[in-house]
């Protein structure tokens, strides 16, 4: 047991409750920061809690003195980790998707296309049946927590009480604001009542993104607690505010809201695909098509931006702790980023094969077709210098092994000046893919279409020389110089796409048309590629929260609270994995069922109406419509 | 649907129900349901039916039977190792009785599973298309058409003569989207039905009734035939998927963060004690090899830097005034004290994540990498400010290293001066350079001594890239006596 856990053990024994309260008061009246936000979480449901359930509000003094749970089979960690990871991905889900339902809901209103708006709906009807999976593994989650970790729950519990109490109250708001967004849609679908239906999903984000950075600041505060904050440092002596906003709260609230954006549009793709491969009309099969596509689009977009969030996420890791950083970059964990280099291949591929097989659908876009097998080479040749190892761990038979600290041919290809060049040359490629996919069937009409085209085209040549130049030119430098070369290449290939859409947006106004995009003449392998796409993305997000959670190796907090359980070290990446999937495997096993339910949730029944007795022998009944 | 219609036709022979449900098949009419008071193979071959799938349950059910059997007592065994007769513990002949038991128990349940799935039992349906008189010798074919096709539908059913021929607006939606929807309707034939649903005017439901469900069930049939292939397809991706990363995970070099184990040392704890737990800190939970293990962050403890030795010998001399054990110590208490040219200060204070006496078995450990393990039970017992070391240091210490060992026997001077941290002789030491046995007969005297003098002359054919790891430190730790003697006994071992 640690310093702190002895102490709780020690004061639960000796003192009575009603000792403990005066005390409790005078270290409340220590507290500095925040004070606004206690008053207000005291005057409401803290207060309500204090006053009715004074029992439960003071239960924290009393310590039982075990200091860890157990959990049949699988252990406590795993039962932990496993509702963990399903709560965050439904979790993901239900805080990306609204983002992309509001502004489609946006275009139906401001852009007066009513497919935007029933995208929307349908966006927003997933939403409904997942926020109630997302709310339960959140309950099985804490349940767990307090009976299989009761000493760090309280301890987390005495420092961030009143948050708590507002993540609760905001996920009432959340919840209601849901259901009068879902269930007010066609009601309040004209005019102003319209806009304030809008405002309805604005307010769903704020709600949601509110309740994340709340449950953001509890787990970041376990991984990078403020630096006076010590393992003889009571709860009840840190100090709110900077317990909340600790050094990578703000780096993983952007990285999980463009993460969300992501999944929630990875999933979304999945289910218009599921929705596609079993529709049974050729309009079903174009709108799932059509879904799929924007699915997929917001997906992919997302994620050409992600990596950046994750540089700044990773940089801030080191600005905390430098062990910490070098443990998640080159220390047992060093080999996780070659499996995030093959999974990010698979989305760069998958993502890039459904552009290349939608384009079949598309009349003109057969004459970039010739184009595909060279975009399929780079991105391979890309993936393969991604995925190189270079500094990894090695003992002394496995240096002597390789023949050196690094491998003699493939080190080369393993640092950083390899490994950028090739992640942003396959950005590059993949908005190129997405380029052509957009102008397959438009001729543009304005006078400088040909020169507009050469410039767009000139920008990708010059981008992807910068980006190789200090590729090959950080070899010759020091890595202190070659770090910012990145911020070049990177710069360059921003650039490259932002000028390169504000042309083509320019370019293609009036364009004619080469002919309607054939909506649902996909073949069915494409929509495979996105269920790969989503699968891929998941697994994605529960290796890299084994990595984020992973680098407090033997410490729920971070040089604070040792793990003293029997599950303290932390998992190799091989047992690490099995678990991922298994929580995947649950997770989607779960959204196929509560989007099932969803599905029949469309299907109103008719009550029968022509007759209730028929000429021949039979009853009344119920007949379903039509459709599904 | 309001364009459709219903008919249903009663026949009191089978030949005519067949006949029927032919014709009304060749005339592009699907939607056919039958029904007959006994099972009657006829009318399923006229509807179209294919081979019963209950077989593949009962193969399916008997090979997971099969795999769990042996999966179970394979994991009971080794749940709980008893060692029999000198047999193995996964002995497989001794679990053919169980797996042949459960695949003959795990192939009946699939199959009676499988056949009531494909049944579609129980039918909790209500069947609104239904005549008593079904139960009772007469066969009907129940199909429902377009509006304009209703006459020729109409042509064909009189054309076997029925004994009954009427017409049901009611029954459609029913016949269409309720009884018909897939399954394996051939094999409900015959079958015991408690209609449980029916109205009672029209039926107790207790009557024994065939159903079959012809290409009104067929095209639904196919409908869900085809869910169920996507749904296994999907299935299929996903589990591919999720297998191919878990696979590639464990494919590679799996290293686990291992927590540091709480050391207690007496005051006369050994060398090999301190070294030995050292050495399991350095290379698992003390998380050294991070940097110490690569020599791009951080000086390499593990092999020679800079041609300054291994860690046990340049501790020595890399800060006047400060011993080997008091410099290894307080570089790990106060990294910045002692920062080495070319390195960040990013080595953390040690004192936040060891106790006093794992860091001090980290010391004694990286001592005994090319140097002697000094550090004492008093040091550790000292206090966690390394006065104790320092109290100890041998002030000004700097110059030509001590040997590590006097004696003169070349076994012993290998061993003290850790040459078999990086050679192989015989069946002992890490095989990073050079192996020592049978060197006699690849190189002369003349190469290996100069190889140990002055490593970087020249490499051995093969350790190119491990040239700068041998130190250059040999020359002045060994004495003149001590080279010859383990020049002279490499250059034997032939």
């Amino acid at each position: 047991m640690n310093r702190w856990g002895r102490l709780m053990a020690e004061r639960g024994a000796t003192m009575s409750l009603r000792e403990c309260a005066p005390r409790r008061r005078a270290r409340r009246g220590t507290r500095r920061g925040a004070k606004g936000l206690k008053l207000l979480g005291a005057m409401g449901l803290g207060a309500f809690a204090f006053h009715l359930f004074p029992d439960v509000a003071w239960a924290q003094e009393i310590s039982s003195g075990r200091a860890y749970g157990d959990f049949p089979l699988v252990g406590g960690r795993v039962a932990v980790w496993v509702a963990a990871q399903v709560h965050l991905l439904f979790a993901a889900f239900v805080l990306g998707v609204p983002m992309f339902a509001v502004v489609a809901e946006a275009i139906g209103i401001f852009g007066g296309e009513s497919k935007y708006d029933k995208l929307a709906k349908e966006f927003t009807r997933l939403l409904l049946v997942a926020y109630s999976a997302t709310a339960i593994w959140g309950a099985i989650l804490s349940f767990l927590l307090i009976t299989i970790f009761p000493n760090l729950w309280i301890y987390l519990a005495e420092i961030f009480e009143v948050s708590m109490w507002v993540y609760v109250g905001l996920f009432f708001f959340e919840s209601f604001t849901l259901y009068l967004y879902y269930y007010g849609w066609d009601r309040w679908n004209q005019g102003r009542a319209k806009l304030g239906h809008w405002t309805l999903g604005i307010l769903l984000n704020v709600w949601g993104t509110a309740v994340m950075l709340i449950a953001n600041s509890w787990l970041t505060y376990m991984m990078s607690p403020p630096a006076d904050v010590g393992p003889d440092t009571a709860p009840a002596m840190v100090q709110t505010w900077s317990a909340f906003a600790n050094a990578t709260w703000m780096p993983i609230n952007i990285h999980r809201i463009i993460a969300n954006v992501v999944f929630g549009g990875a999933i979304v793709g999945a289910y218009a695909a599921y929705r596609f491969l079993l529709a049974k009309t050729d309009e079903e099969r174009a709108h799932y098509d059509w879904m799929g596509y924007i699915g997929n689009m917001i997906a992919i977009f997302a994620l050409l931006i992600l990596p950046f969030a994750g540089y700044y996420l990773g940089r801030e890791i080191y600005e905390f702790n430098q062990q910490m950083g070098i443990t998640m970059m080159g220390g047992f964990m060093s080999w996780l980023w070659i499996i995030q280099a093959f999974l990010i291949g698979v989305l760069f591929l998958a993502g890039n094969y459904y552009l290349w097989v939608g384009m079949g659908r598309i009349p003109g876009a057969e004459r970039f077709t010739p184009y595909t097998k060279y975009m399929l080479m780079v991105l391979i040749v890309g993936v393969l210098v991604w995925a190189t190892p270079h500094t990894m761990i090695a003992n002394r038979e496995e240096i002597a092994a390789m023949g050196g600290t690094h491998h003699p041919f493939l080190g080369v290809l393993g640092v950083m000046s390899a490994k950028n060049t090739a992640v942003n040359i396959m950005i590059l490629t993949t908005f190129l893919s997405f380029l052509l996919y957009n102008r397959a069937n438009k001729n543009p009409t304005v006078a400088w279409a040909k020169t507009g085209t050469i410039v767009q085209g000139a920008m990708f040549v010059i981008a992807a020389g910068i980006v190789v130049f200090y590729g090959v030119y950080g070899y010759f430098v020091s890595a202190i110089v070659r770090i910012g070369f990145s911020v070049y290449q990177v710069g360059a290939v921003i650039v490259t796409i932002i000028a390169v859409i504000t042309i083509n947006v320019f370019m293609m106004r009036g364009a004619e048309s080469r002919g309607e995009i054939r909506w649902g003449q996909m073949p069915a392998r494409s929509q495979y590629a996105l269920f790969i796409l989503a699968v891929t993305f998941t697994w994605l997000m529960g290796l890299m929260g084994f990595a984020r959670s992973g680098i407090r190796q033997h410490w729920h907090v971070w040089e604070v609270v040792r793990d003293t359980s029997e599950w303290a070290a932390t998992p190799a990446l091989g047992y690490a994995a099995i678990v991922i999937s298994c929580c995947v495997l649950i997770f989607f096993v779960l959204v196929a069922f509560i989007f099932w339910l969803g599905g029949l949730a469309e299907k109103p029944m008719i009550p029968q109406t022509t007759s209730g007795k028929s000429s021949l022998r039979g009853g009344p009944e119920l007949a379903p419509a039509a459709g599904d | 649907m309001s364009g459709k219609v219903g008919l249903l036709a009663s026949f009191d022979y089978v030949d005519s129900a067949v006949n029927a449900i032919g014709e009304l098949r060749a005339a592009g009419l699907k939607k056919i349901t039958a029904y007959m008071p006994y099972p009657e193979h006829l009318i399923e071959d006229a509807l179209g039916y294919d081979q019963s799938p209950v077989r593949v349950w009962a193969l399916a059910g008997g090979l997971c039977g099969a795999a769990g059997g042996f999966a179970f007592t394979s994991f009971t065994s080794m749940d709980w190792p008893l060692v029999t007769g000198g047999k193995p513990i996964l002995s497989i002949p001794a679990y053919v009785v169980i797996a042949f038991e459960m695949m003959v128990l795990f192939g009946a349940l699939a199959t009676v599973i499988g056949l009531f799935i494909n049944s579609r039992l129980p039918y909790i349906k209500p069947m609104v298309v239904y005549d008593p008189e079904f139960s009772a010798g007469r066969f009907g074919v129940y199909v429902t058409v377009a509006a304009e096709h209703i006459d020729r539908a109409r042509a064909i059913l009189q054309g076997q003569d029925p004994a009954e021929l009427r017409e049901d607006p009611v029954g459609l939606p029913v016949a269409s989207s309720g009884l018909d929807s897939g399954g394996r309707p051939g094999e409900l034939v015959g079958a015991a039905l408690g209609a449980s649903g029916f109205d009672a005017e029209y039926g107790s439901g207790e009557e024994l009734v065939g159903v079959a469900h012809g290409e009104s069930g067929s095209d639904s049939r196919k409908e869900n035939r085809r869910m169920w292939i996507e749904n296994l397809k999907i299935f299929a991706v996903v589990i591919g998927t999720l297998s191919a990363f878990t696979l590639v995970a464990n494919s590679i070099p799996q290293v686990q963060s291992e927590v540091p184990v709480e050391l207690s040392f007496g005051a006369d704890v050994s060398p090999d004690e301190l070294m030995a737990s050292g050495e399991i800190l350095f290379n698992g939970a003390g998380g050294c090899t991070a940097c110490h293990g690569t020599g791009t962050r951080a000086p390499n403890l593990l092999t020679d830097h800079a041609g300054t030795g291994l860690i046990g010998v340049r501790c020595e001399n890399r800060v006047a005034g400060e011993n080997c054990k008091s410099y290894l110590y307080a570089s790990m208490v106060d990294p910045n004290a002692f920062m080495v040219e070319g390195f960040d200060p990013i080595m953390p204070d040690m004192r936040r994540s060891l106790s006093n006496e794992q860091i001090w078995a980290v010391v004694g450990y990286l001592e005994s990498l090319g140097g002697e393990v000094t550090v004492t039970g008093a040091d550790i017992n000292a206090g966690d400010d390394g006065s104790a070391a320092a109290a100890t240091a041998t002030a000004g210490a700097a110059g030509p290293a001590a040997p590590a060992t006097a004696s003169s026997d070349p076994i012993e001077i290998l061993n003290a001066n850790a040459c078999l941290a990086c050679h192989v002789f015989d069946g002992g030491g890490v095989p990073m350079g050079p192996a020592f046995d049978g060197i006699g007969a690849r190189v002369d005297a003349d190469y290996i001594r100069q190889s140990i003098l002055d490593p970087a002359a020249g490499a051995s054919e093969g350790f190119e890239s491990l040239q700068m790891v041998m130190p250059p430190i040999f020359g002045n730790q060994l004495s003149g006596a001590q080279l010859e003697a383990v020049v002279q006994f490499l250059a034997s071992q032939r």
